[in-house]
């Protein structure tokens, strides 16, 4: 009995063993053919030689090879079928991916398709084709601006660059941002969706040639364009003098702030530190356009801090366009080790030199500012003190006449008086005449809309064409503005308070130009019954930069978006 | 005592939970190598589809005011004689071409002919793959 068990459990193991190894076996060849499939089934779908316009011209044969796929291939083969049938040209050219081939054949028929075979490196025994027809050029007739694709049309980019100035222009529409950077002169075009479109232009200078600092003109803008709008932007370019302060200050607060006024080719003043230093050395730079030699004069704006000497070197001095200047500031506590708390006030016996009083006439003008480049005189001691007196031009519409100094008048709007003053009186305080800065209030002129301060609510939105005149001159910011909404119920349209303002801004808080008024209804939609009414909102608005003070015309749009509603409020 | 059943494992049961393994192990491998070449494959595809795409709107080509626009810019990679640099381009200025230009896009295959008359540029030829 224990035999027979013996002799039968071995008989089933036997009998397992054998059917698992068919299993096994099976399977295995099953994954080995399975694999060997799918690697050609992935080596297949990543291979792609692209025919990029078999051309045959005056008995050449082109046939453009780009390989856009995964895998190396080889071409093994070339068919050309033409009127009497297809002709086979042995290739072998091995195409990498991203390889493009231009295969050259003279051929007295002409080609109607190619055919190609290849081959991937990678399993040889793959055998792929592509074909293409062969194409005979045909004419594109010009294309005029004014008609684009899908119903758009061609707006033109030109930037006018004769200094090969570095450059980038941005634009976007329809959520997407574009850009273009050069640095010569250059011309391109938009090919936008639709016209009209709004377009959104930026441009920045990012390089300027040497001994040059350059401007891009409209730096920004963004207005209606239509088929065929050329937008200009001009880099202008002045010769320049490139200025380098070299500040070193080993104090802690507060710091002693310069103000570097220039005269001659151009006038004006540079005002530093930009932002507040840390104690140690540092360099800041700066590029004065100018077309002439300029004189730089140096002044240290606290004359407060008492305990603090700065030295200046040079003071003063003098630059031709292209020349770089570097003027070194040196402060320091007084005759003390740096970090150190501030010492006593200087000696009773000295006097002190302030600020001589300066004002503005009439009230609203902009405040002048005066400077002195001493800070005291010592006892008993004659000095000469230069105070410099600076009106800004022009601000808050009022436009710089002359200057009131001392009972003189001066004409320009930064003056500098040299006064030699004596510490006759221990603690007396000396300072420079007083002076007042006389201005011209220049009023601002007026912005029109058209079409006539009108809107019609049925449209999804509405262009409107702003022209301004006014007596103000140079390059300013145009503002735009649409607010407001219209109720219309059954009977009719019930409130509108729709309103436009435009802008054109100069710096200085001058207003140079402005415009506003109420938007009269021409039509409107009309709620299907008496239970609803219908709210349009009327918004928009935009900044255009770079704009011509004087007189302009700029467009705007204002988005309308009307809504039916419940009369209990609920949108239906 | 003997003659029983026996605790524990057997030689039979090891040699077949031995050959279970092997063919689970075996079908897991056969089923995932199918899966990822499929998701393989799909990705390919549509990165061809894109790419087909691309190549086919870099052929759209208009004449405007004598230079060769491409509203969706197209890849130059040479021209015969050599008139054009290799490159990217979205204007093509045709001001210095005379008599046939062959250019060689990624896309397709442009032949420029100058007609030597006042407007410069009548005819112009391009195939596309």
């Amino acid at each position: 009995m224990a035999l027979a068990d013996i002799v039968l459990e071995g008989l089933t193991l036997i009998l397992v063993i054998a059917l698992g190894a068919v299993l096994i076996g099976g399977l295995s060849y099953l994954t080995t053919t399975t694999a060997s499939a799918n690697n050609a089934r992935l080596i297949t779908a990543g291979t792609y030689v692209y025919l990029a316009g078999p051309t045959y011209i005056n008995g050449t044969l082109y046939v453009p090879m780009y390989n856009i796929g995964e895998y190396t291939v080889d071409v093994k083969y070339l068919f050309v079928e033409g009127l009497n049938g297809v002709q086979e040209y042995a290739t072998n050219i091995i195409l990498k991916p991203g390889q493009y081939y231009v295969y050259e054949l003279s051929i007295d028929y002409t080609p109607k398709a190619v055919t190609i075979v290849v081959s991937p490196t990678r399993d040889p025994k793959l055998v792929l084709e592509f074909n293409s027809n062969v194409s005979t050029p045909g004419p594109i007739a010009l294309t005029p601006m004014s008609q684009g694709s899908s119903g758009g049309g061609l707006i033109a980019v030109s930037v006018v660059d004769p200094y090969n100035a570095g450059w980038t222009v941005s634009w976007s529409y329809s959520g997407q941002s574009y850009s273009l950077s050069k640095s010569t002169s250059y011309t391109w075009y938009i090919n936008p969706p639709y016209v009209p479109i709004q377009l959104s232009f930026t441009a920045s200078i990012t390089n300027n040639p040497s001994g040059y600092t350059c401007q891009i003109q409209p730096s920004s803008i963004t207005k209606t364009y239509n088929a065929g709008s050329v937008q200009t932007f001009t880099v202008t370019c002045s010769p320049a003098v490139y200025l380098t302060v070299v500040y070193t200050y080993n104090i802690w607060n507060p710091y002693p702030t310069y103000t570097i006024y220039y005269n001659g080719g151009v006038n004006g003043s540079i005002s530093g530190p930009p932002n507040e230093p840390g104690p140690g050395t540092h360099t800041y730079n700066y590029v004065i356009a100018t077309n002439g030699p300029i004189t730089l004069t140096t002044a240290i704006n606290n004359p407060d801090l008492s305990h603090i000497t700065c030295s200046i070197s040079p003071q003063s001095t003098t630059a031709n366009p292209g020349q770089s200047v570097t003027i070194n500031i040196n402060c320091n506590y007084n005759n003390r080790q740096t970090n150190q708390p501030p010492p006593p006030p200087p000696p009773p016996n000295a006097c002190p030199v302030s600020n001589p009083s300066v004002s503005s006439q009439p009230p609203g003008a902009p405040q002048p500012t005066s400077s002195a480049n001493a800070s005291s005189i010592p006892y008993n001691q004659t000095e000469t003190v230069t105070f410099t007196y600076n009106a800004p031009s022009s601000g808050n519409n009022y436009v710089f006449q002359y200057w009131s100094i001392g009972g003189s008048n001066y004409t320009g709007n930064v003056v500098t008086i040299t006064e030699t003053l004596t510490c006759t009186t221990p603690g007396q305080t000396l300072t420079g005449p007083s002076g007042t800065a006389y201005y011209q209030h220049q009023s601002p002129g007026t912005i029109g809309i058209y079409p006539s301060d009108t809107i019609d609510l049925t449209k999804t939105s509405e262009t409107y064409t702003f022209k301004w005149t006014s007596s103000w001159s140079g390059t300013g910011t145009f503002q735009y503005s649409f607010t407001g909404s219209a109720t219309i119920t059954y009977t009719g349209i019930t409130s509108n308070t729709i309103l436009w303002s435009a802008s054109v801004t100069l710096p200085g808080n001058t207003v140079a130009a402005s415009g506003s008024g109420n938007l009269n209804v021409t039509s409107y939609p009309k709620p299907p019954n008496w239970n609803y009414v219908i709210v349009c909102e009327v918004s928009g608005g935009g900044t255009i930069n770079g704009v011509s003070a004087g007189a302009g015309i700029e467009y705007g749009t204002a988005y309308i978006t009307c809504t039916l509603q419940s009369k209990n409020g609920i949108p239906k | 005592m003997s003659g029983g059943p026996k605790a524990g494992f057997t030689l039979g049961g090891l040699v077949v939970l031995g050959l279970v393994v092997i063919a689970v192990a075996l079908i897991v491998y056969l089923v995932g190598d199918y899966l990822y070449v499929t998701y393989e494959t799909g990705k390919y595809s549509l990165e061809l589809s894109n790419r087909l795409s691309s190549l086919s709107r870099s052929c759209i080509a208009y004449i405007v005011n004598n230079s060769l626009y491409f509203p969706y810019g197209t890849y130059v990679e040479y021209s015969i004689p050599s008139t054009v640099r290799p490159g990217w381009y979205s204007t093509l200025n045709l001001t210095g071409f005379k008599g046939e230009v062959l250019i060689f896009t990624d896309g397709c295959t442009i032949l420029v002919k100058s007609t030597g008359n006042a407007t410069g540029f009548e005819v112009l030829g391009y195939g596309s793959g």
